[in-house]
């Protein structure tokens, strides 16, 4: 991907967007209320209900038809609890309600991922440097090769394989990202200095894997077993899930990557224009939107991290009206082919770089 | 040598009682369950129904609540702090209970009496939208204004009550404690109002002093007599210096009240005083300097009203907690305990109820004081 699209719009274009942009931002902050906290509480109510009858059919399923539905409700549960709600109250989307079981900085989410390491690796590095090679994390999540910018090694032609494994595991690789293997494989860091984060991932993980793995599983008895398999069926595909639509959100085929020295100095108006070249959006009905915690309209989120995501679709209108009126490219698609456009963007970048072609095209005469 | 057997059963007891009561799990869905079925169930919060609403002046009105039986119930003069939803934010206010505690014992109930105050959200809000058979979530009761007990003083000091405007209600319960208990103690009563129409509980006083033989109740009327003085404090109490005072009022109020009480001679370790009334914001102007401080390091650092929350807290040799320094992870969130900040990005005020602030973009007006950060 070209990374110095950036400087395209011309400054006074750019600010002009970024002061179009607060301003719809501004809207919607005045106009929260009750139909906001009446969305939380009733995914939170509906998320509740899912897991309560999740893990009693698990329990007490006596065919497999019904261990199945059990094993489908816990996953629901599980997804709205990390999307939805965990995910979006953690950025202080909901902060302004006052309410201590919605606060961003207290709440404590249903995965291995222990939240404090998320507010830091994700909502401070991910959100603040999205898509800046070297910056973010996330992007590639150190395992992947998305971008030329990132030299080839031989490794990468196996990426497939590191892709399927990020997300048949994907809370355990969110929940050690803060461990940063890479620094401490060159010596950047050493292990001690990462000891305090390896006492507190340890201490959620070993919450989430008793609770789950031993403590549900012993309540059955004799039907411990088939607990068992049901958990970890559930998040296996919380799992499954949760890192497609991440995916589809930033390594899409026309998502584009930043270098550091581009963002340098940078203004409210280039951050914003940052934000949506490098985040690309899903197409789908209402469920999609909440199940994916509406990181459908990832572009919405990564400007307006903080306001609560059932608003992005309203939002989302008027984003791309002004996108359109500052003829700049606003990522979406359905849902399929977002993701088709992810397997081969994977696909593309296991291989080496072709030799490319002259960067300034020739000037010849008619 | 230990059994083996009862460590095992003792670890795994230890696990399930984590287990239950790990945040997330069954304890919470239990609740929620019984919540759902009705939210007196609950065993998380206390919520009280309302019973009964009682007008006592114009813009004061009594609430009588049904808390769930697992309220502790409460000494006269204490106060409750009562949670209310407002276009889906959460405000919490501390009302004193005004009523005596015998009709709690007696019929579990407890009555708050609230003043509407001109734009205030929560008092606005209980006036004109609550209704009987709605619920609210209320706290213990807590505070200790309450009666001494004559354990030292001999013989016991006559108690003297000084009450202005809604000050009156955590008063109003510790003098009908008194009716019950030693209806024959000698007792006074100075109440200040604006207009005989203010007074809250007219009638109630009224009969309070005829059915207590020694209860002597002043009431004062300042649109037409003035704001308290001493000579009238000494006219209504001559024997001011050996009573135990029991003070409450607005800020302003309490201020004088008590200067002239010490004057009059009286000891100030036998005044007792209970702030009361809302906290008025101060008209500001961006850059109003002002004195911040850190309650939980004990330091402090002058403002100039440009520098935010977090600059100053730096400056002031603290170690806050940030990531991206412009309002977007909300990684500076802290708690603010009085005071009042703009919003840097917005340049807007920040609403007095919103505790929880980001310390990035905050600017403080004038002063302001951080509870933790
Ligand atoms: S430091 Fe990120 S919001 Fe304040």
């Amino acid at each position: 991907m070209k990374t110095n699209i950036l400087h395209t719009l011309s400054h006074q274009e750019l600010e002009c967007f970024g002061d179009e942009l607060d301003k719809l931002r501004q809207e919607v902050i005045a106009d929260l209320g009750k139909r906001d906290a009446d969305h939380i509480r009733n995914i939170i109510q509906k998320q509740r209900y899912s897991e309560i009858a999740g893990r009693a059919l698990i329990h007490f399923s006596l065919n497999p038809i019904s261990w199945a539905a059990g094993v489908g409700l816990l996953s629901t549960a599980k997804i709205l609890e990390n999307m939805e709600i965990g995910h979006n109250v953690m950025h202080g989307q909901y902060d302004w309600m006052n309410d201590p079981q919605l606060n961003s900085q207290t709440y404590e989410w249903d995965t291995v991922c222990d939240s404090e390491s998320w507010r830091n690796t994700h909502n401070f590095e991910h959100h603040t440097y999205t898509n800046i090679l070297g910056k973010d994390r996330d992007y590639g999540y150190a395992v992947l090769r998305l971008t030329d910018d990132e030299p080839w090694k031989p490794r990468h032609l196996f990426q497939f394989i590191n892709y399927g494994l990020l997300s048949i595991f994907f809370q355990w690789g969110v929940g050690l990202h803060e461990l940063e293997t890479e620094k401490l494989r060159s010596g950047e860091i050493t292990w001690k200095d990462k000891l305090p984060f390896i006492k507190r991932f340890t201490k959620k993980a070993a919450k989430q894997v008793s609770k789950d793995y031993i403590l549900f599983p012993l309540l059955a008895g004799p039907a411990a077993p088939k607990v068992l398999i049901g958990n970890m069926l559930a998040n296996l595909n919380r799992n499954l899930w949760t890192s497609t639509i991440i995916f589809c959100g930033h390594f899409t085929e026309k998502a584009q990557t930043f270098r550091e020295d581009e963002c340098e100095n940078e203004t409210r108006g280039m951050w914003y224009y940052r934000q949506l070249l490098g985040s690309s959006n899903f197409t789908g009905g209402k469920w999609l939107h909440i199940m994916s915690g509406h990181l459908s309209y990832q572009i919405e989120h990564h400007m307006f991290p903080d306001i609560p995501a059932h608003r992005y679709p309203e939002m989302a209108t008027k984003v791309q009206q002004l996108c359109e009126k500052y003829d700049i490219p606003y990522n979406t698609g359905s849902f399929g082919s977002q993701f088709k456009t992810v397997l081969a963007r994977i696909a593309r970048y296991s291989l080496p770089p072709k030799k490319s072609a002259p960067l300034s095209p020739s000037v010849s005469g008619p | 040598m230990q059994n083996p057997l009862s460590n095992a059963t003792q670890y795994i007891t230890t696990l399930a009682i984590r287990f239950w009561q790990q945040e997330g799990t069954l304890q919470t869905y239990l609740d929620f369950l019984l919540s759902e079925i009705d939210p007196m169930l609950s065993r998380k919060r206390n919520v009280a129904e309302v019973i009964q609403i009682i007008d006592e002046t114009a813009d004061t009105k009594t609430f009588v609540l049904r808390p769930s039986s697992r309220w502790q119930g409460f000494v006269a003069g204490q106060y409750i702090n009562v949670e209310t939803e407002i276009n889906g934010v959460m405000i919490r206010r501390n009302y004193s209970i005004s009523c005596a505690p015998k009709l709690f014992r007696e019929q579990q109930l407890i009555s708050i009496t609230v003043k509407k105050i001109e734009g205030g959200r929560a008092s606005t809000h209980l006036h004109e939208r609550l209704i009987v058979g709605d619920t609210l979530t209320i706290g213990l009761a807590s505070g200790d204004f309450t009666l001494q007990q004559p354990i030292s003083t001999q013989p016991p000091a006559k108690p003297l009550f000084i009450a202005a405007g809604s000050g009156i209600t955590p008063i109003m319960s510790m003098i009908k404690q008194i009716k019950e208990e030693t209806p024959e103690q000698s007792i006074s009563l100075i109440y200040y109002v604006n207009n005989p129409q203010a007074l809250i509980f007219e009638s109630q006083l009224q009969t309070l002093s005829k059915s207590m033989p020694n209860f002597s109740f002043y009431p004062h009327f300042t649109e037409s007599e003035g704001y308290i003085t001493s000579q009238q404090l000494q006219l209504d109490c001559p024997d001011i210096a050996e009573r135990t005072l029991y003070l409450c009022g607005p800020q302003g109020f309490m201020k004088s009240a008590s200067a002239h009480c010490l004057d009059l001679g009286l000891a100030p370790e036998r005044m007792h005083q209970e702030s009361f009334g809302s906290y008025v914001p101060a008209n500001f102007q961006p850059g109003t300097a002002g004195q911040i401080r850190f309650l939980n390091s004990g330091k402090y650092i002058e403002s100039n009203g440009k520098k935010t929350v977090l600059e100053l807290a730096e400056s002031a040799g603290l170690n806050p907690k940030y990531g991206c320094r412009s309002g977007i992870c909300h990684e500076c969130k802290c708690t603010k305990s009085t005071g009042q900040v703009l919003n840097r990005l917005t340049g807007e005020l920040i609403p007095d109820d919103q505790t929880h602030i980001q310390a990035c973009i905050s600017i403080p007006v004038g002063d302001l004081s951080i509870e933790s950060l």
